[in-house]
Order: structure tokens, then sequence, then C-alpha cells
């Protein structure tokens, strides 16, 4: 496909956007709206991904990412009473500053000398999934009539991610359950059964 | 006239914001947001290198990358619900008092 200009205007909303919502996201000491915040955060880089001319980045950031992620962190929150958060200590707010400004400083270094295309290229679907889903080395013609070597051909790496993920599914099943309680056990309310009130505080 | 380094500033700069939040916060699950943010700065950096060279080695590098994301959330969850159970509270302090 042919190299496009994406609208710097957009790019500065959609980055400023990101940017305000990750630091909202870090420093918010209410862990639910901290959440929020990454949502919409995460949300803002799929224009990012549409920008540079992968849509199905952006659809998949939006499913996963601003989807599921958030959502998940949400359950940890309530899960775990961690509804607010502190700083580790009063000095950790400088230590962190520390350590992130210099690698900000580095990157931008090294960022303003990155060399490439002076356009980015888009990646069509089509493409995209014979690349996914293929071997190495063979050809393919497309809907369009072309004819396309395979140059990534991760067939293997994709039925490997699907097992990590199988994997990660079980294995959180094993390491949260615990056998013969109830439901609200699980959740760590423990006596709320007997009619009592939950002994634990909010941490 | 946006460029890659456009791009990768942007993902710089999302990064540093993660790793403040890694080295600062208190409670395990946002530690765990700060370390998202940072995996999708780089998810930023491999979608804008593989587009600005159109080479698409980097878009299917990030498609993985995101499955790994989905797998480590799922992961957190059930170990910061055990942290929890056995500690009555998630945080950082909790998991460095396991090394003595």
């Amino acid at each position: 496909m042919e190299p496009f200009s994406p609208s710097p205007v957009a790019f500065y909303l959609i980055a400023l956007t990101a940017v305000a919502m990750a630091v909202l996201a870090v420093t918010s000491s209410n862990l639910v709206r901290a959440s929020l915040a990454l949502a919409f955060c995460l949300f803002s880089l799929a224009g990012i991904f549409w920008l540079l001319g992968s849509p199905f980045m952006a659809a998949l950031q939006l499913l996963i990412n601003a989807g599921a992620i958030p959502i998940t962190t949400i359950f940890m929150v309530l899960m775990t009473h961690s509804r607010f958060s502190r700083l580790r200590s009063p000095l950790s707010a400088i230590v962190g500053l520390l350590v992130a400004l210099p690698l900000l400083g580095a990157s931008f270094l090294l960022v303003s000398r990155a060399t490439g295309a002076a356009q980015p290229t888009p990646l069509g679907l089509e493409r995209l999934g014979v690349e996914l889903l293929s071997q190495r080395g063979a050809t393919h013609t497309l809907s369009t009539g072309e004819t396309m070597v395979v140059q990534g051909g991760t067939i293997v790496a994709f039925q490997v991610a699907a097992v990590i993920l199988l994997v990660a599914l079980v294995g959180a099943i094993i390491i949260a359950f615990r056998p013969g309680e109830t439901t609200l056990r699980q959740i760590g309310r423990r006596g709320f059964d007997r009619g009592e009130e939950s002994p634990r505080a909010d941490a | 006239m946006l460029t890659l380094s456009h791009f990768l500033a942007l993902a710089a700069v999302l990064f540093a914001i993660g790793l403040y939040g890694a080295l600062t916060r208190r409670n395990l699950v946002a530690v765990l947001i700060s370390v998202d943010i940072m995996l999708n700065a780089v998810l930023i950096n491999l979608v804008a290198f593989a587009r600005f060279t159109d080479n698409v080695q980097g878009d299917l590098l990030a498609l993985y990358v995101v499955a790994v994301i989905a797998a480590k959330v799922a992961i957190g969850l059930a170990l910061f619900l055990n942290v929890f159970r056995h500690n009555g509270r998630a945080t950082v302090e909790v998991l460095s008092r396991m090394k003595q």
C-alpha cells in the first residue's frame, strides 16, 4: 500500500490525552479512578495505532488493552480491598523522578536521531493475516491479484501464544482457588457467612 | 508533518511516566497499572518502527506482546489475591518481607 501522511492535529490531541491520563493513572491515590484513567489512556493509544496505519492493532488495543485490562484491574482493586494507595515513602517521589527524568532525557537524545521513512506505510488486514498464519518463504496471492512472499511466517509462535494464554488462565485459577470454601471466603470475606462483620479494614 | 521521532517521543514520555509510578507506588495493583503503561509504550515503539520501515515483523511482535500482557494481568490478579489473603493487604512491603 502507498505511504500516507497522518494528521498532526489528531496526533497532538491524542498524545496530550494519553499523557494526561497516564499521569493521572500513576499519581491518583484513588485506585478506581486510576484504573479509569488507565482505560482512557489505553483507549487513546488505539488512535495512535490507527494514525500509524495499523487498523488491526487499533482494534486489538480497543478489545484487549482498553476493554479487558482495566476491567480486570478494577476486579483486582476491589478484591484486594485496595481502593486507596499512597507513596512508598515521602522520599520515593524524589527517587522516582531521579530515575525517570534522566531516562526520559536519554531517550529524547536517541529519539531525535531516529531515522525511518518520511511517512508510514499502512498495513492491510489481509497481508497481516497471511504473515501471521503462514510459514516463512511461502508465496500467497492476495485478493487484489498481486503475489506476496511471506516474510514473518509466525504460525508456530501463534500456536505458542495460544498455549501461553491457556496456561495463564489455568494457572490463575489454580493459584487463586481455595478448595472447600464458600464463594465469599474465596474473595477473603472471612466470617461473613456466620453473620459477622468482615474483620479486614481497607488496606 | 509527523515523523518517526514524534511517535517515539510519545512512547518515551509514557515509559518514563510508567517507570515513575512503578518505583513510587505502594499498592501492588497500582504498580501493575504503571507496568501496563510501560508495556503500551513499548507497543507504540514496535508498531511505529514497523510502519515507518514497512517491516511486518514489528507488527507481528506487537501482537504477541498483547498476548503476554493479557497473561500477565490474569496471573497478577491471582497472585495479588493470594498476597492479600495471607497478609490482609497487597502492598510492596509485604512482598519485600518475603526475603527475610
